[in-house]
């Protein structure tokens, strides 16, 4: 039974009077620390003859079990299949190798500080980015054909990272009958030092050549795993959770024939959100509030248009979070693309419009809290503008138009305060070092440039 | 670089007497353990040894978690518990009427806007504010509901179902009186 006017109204009434209380950990810890018995008793077992005769009993029934066990596999024999290992059938996805071509894709990149952060292939840099590691797991490329190169990527590569020492990196393993046996999620909890590796993930994708993941982690301990088959208009999804930073996965939920959706992304306390490309009129977002068990679709309040896609989206904490949506908006025969900036205060219950941007081709933005975000804007000229808002998109003010000549097609913006930002280019290739990184302390008016490379 | 193989899960640790593990799997609980026993208990103080209480009684039962369990029905049901037994024995040594909300001092919208809901609740047997509070405020799903009161997720819709249509005739009665 679903009532979301009667669910709103129980939030409003007792978010108001139910203070936080983040102290509530520390003081049960406490708590259990001193009453609490340091191994938890098992009652003594009474040695009187009830006890002898229930276990004779249990005896003679596990003994007939195994006897009809062992008559009923005489005649049927039930495999209990391990994962399995091989290469995989012929099609199946490659290695990512330094000679496999093409870009790396979306580049992404986590910076814990102005020193300390990571990019994509699990590349690490202590120094602001000029020099980055290669500290993804050795484990993870023990099956790596001949003739891969140094340090080639194994299909279904994803990756993680939560802060300047937590990171998670999964792949697929195939066997002789599938590309998708299993998958296996690697955790580090110190900076790529050391990695631990999960129990095997059993695909129940039904994949066909390609399988797309992603992996979203709120705090050291808990992370969800997004598996879905690729290359296909709708595709059913299938969610993982782990309560162990990464070491088990269970089974959580199921969307079925979504069309492809990125952004998986949870926080602490719920909701969770997965945002998907739409074809439809209005574009909406995938909501769970439960972890993920069960989903609900919410329109997202803009209604003219068609094939939308969430390019960004950043949730602040329980209650706060921004998308920033584009979509195809035909005049007669010709597509124009408009971008529009929402923002829920609720937990996703609604979403308003925040903002517009500013004139011209938002071609990256970032988002530092509700009222704060830069956007690199084209202006039909050779460089774009970078500028900022104060007060969530209300208004925009130019910071420059001076940036380095480059090419800023597809472009990364991220700030981790008001001063220190970071703009970068794509690699190469996955495991490569972004094709440019530049640095501004001052808020965004002036930005260096480093040459970064992998050491 | 060492690669070690996943070993211990959580739940095995804690069983095992690992009280870091324990804590690692109740932390992410105690907000939500908190929201329930607050609203059972319409007491910050007691609401916060309510919680105390059953995070002892939970770590003292920690062997009876099946492994791949759901840890927070598990949790909430001794939450629950607790705020039962916390409110039998007020109940006997304290003689408590019902304080009505709003009359003490000025409070703002946001708490005023919820003054009809929390009092239809209050009025309410408290199994039928624990399957609420659940449901509506806590977000449960009804199967992990059916978890925390000891039920079928269908004898769990039903009793939502008449507490929803209780609480809704109380606030349309609230709404009636001058």
């Amino acid at each position: 039974m679903e009532d979301p006017r009667l669910r709103a109204e129980f939030h409003r009434a007792f978010d108001a009077v139910v203070p936080p209380a983040p102290w509530l950990a520390g003081s049960v810890r406490q708590g259990l620390r001193e009453r609490g018995p340091a191994v938890p008793t098992r009652p003594a077992l009474r040695t009187n003859w009830l006890a002898p005769a229930v276990a004779l009993l249990l005896a003679i029934a596990i003994v007939a079990t195994l006897i009809y066990v062992a008559r009923s596999q005489a005649q049927r024999t039930i495999p209990v299949l391990p994962p399995r290992q091989g290469q995989g059938p012929d099609g199946c996805p490659q290695w990512i190798t330094a000679n496999s071509g093409g870009g790396s894709g979306q580049s992404s990149a986590t910076m814990a500080n102005a020193s300390t952060g990571w990019f994509n292939g699990a590349l690490r840099t202590t120094d602001g980015g000029t020099h980055w590691r290669d500290v993804s797991p050795p484990a993870m490329r023990a099956d790596a054909p001949r003739g891969s190169g140094e340090r080639p990527y194994p299909p279904g590569y994803v990756e993680f990272f939560l802060d300047s020492t937590h990171a998670w990196v999964a792949r697929t393993y195939g066997s002789a009958a599938t590309c998708f046996d299993h998958v296996s999620v690697f955790a580090t909890s110190d900076g790529g030092l050391t990695w631990d590796e999960s129990a095997p993930v059993i695909a129940a994708v039904q994949a066909d050549t390609t399988m797309q993941m992603q992996l979203s982690f709120v705090d050291p301990l808990h992370g969800w795993l997004l598996m879905n088959a690729g290359g296909r208009l709708v595709a059913d999804y299938f969610l993982y959770s782990s309560m162990d930073g990464g070491r088990h996965w269970k089974q959580d939920s199921q969307l079925k024939d979504l069309p492809p959706c990125s952004g998986l992304a949870f926080i602490p306390q719920t909701p969770g959100y997965l945002s998907c490309k739409s074809y439809a009129s209005t574009p909406t977002l995938n909501v769970t509030r439960d972890g993920g068990k069960t989903w609900n679709s919410m329109r997202l309040p803009i209604s003219a248009g068609s094939g939308y896609s969430v390019q960004s989206s950043v949730f602040f904490d329980q209650d706060r979070g921004v998308l920033w949506l584009s979509a195809q908006i035909y005049e007669g025969n010709s597509p124009r693309s408009s971008n529009f900036l929402i923002a829920t205060t609720d937990g996703g219950r609604t979403w308003q419009q925040a903002g517009d941007f500013p004139q011209g081709y938002p071609m990256a933005v970032a988002f530092l809290d509700t009222n704060n975000f830069w956007a690199l804007i084209s202006e039909g000229k050779v460089a774009p503008a970078l500028y900022q808002t104060n007060d969530g998109g209300k208004s925009w003010a130019v910071l420059t138009r001076d940036l380095p000549p480059w090419q800023f097609g597809s472009s990364r913006l991220l700030f981790i305060d008001q001063r220190t930002g970071f703009m970068f280019g794509p690699s190469q290739q996955l495991g490569q070092a972004p094709s440019t990184w530049l640095v501004t302390s001052d808020g965004g008016r002036m930005w260096k440039e480093v040459h970064p490379q992998v050491s | 670089m060492a690669v070690q193989p996943a070993t211990l899960s959580l739940v095995q640790a804690a069983k095992q007497g690992d009280d870091s593990a324990f804590e690692a799997l109740l932390e992410p609980l105690l907000q939500q353990a908190y929201r329930l026993a607050f609203v059972m208990l319409h007491d910050h103080h007691a609401a916060e040894d309510a919680v105390q209480e059953a995070a002892l009684k939970a770590w003292r039962k920690v062997s009876q978690l099946r492994e791949g369990s759901d840890m927070r029905p598990w949790f909430l049901s001794i939450v629950a518990n607790q705020c039962r037994t916390a409110r039998r024995s007020r109940w006997w040594s304290v003689l408590r009427t019902a304080t009505p909300e709003g009359t003490s001092h000025p409070a703002d919208d946001a708490v005023l806007e919820g003054l009809e809901l929390r009092t239809a609740l209050r009025g309410m047997a408290p199994d039928k504010r624990l399957v609420l509070v659940l449901h509506w405020y806590l977000d449960l799903p009804l199967d992990e509901v059916a978890g925390v009161i000891g039920t079928s997720a269908h004898a769990a819709e039903s009793r939502l179902l008449r507490a929803t249509n209780e609480l809704k005739r109380r606030m349309e009665a609230h709404r009636g009186r001058p």
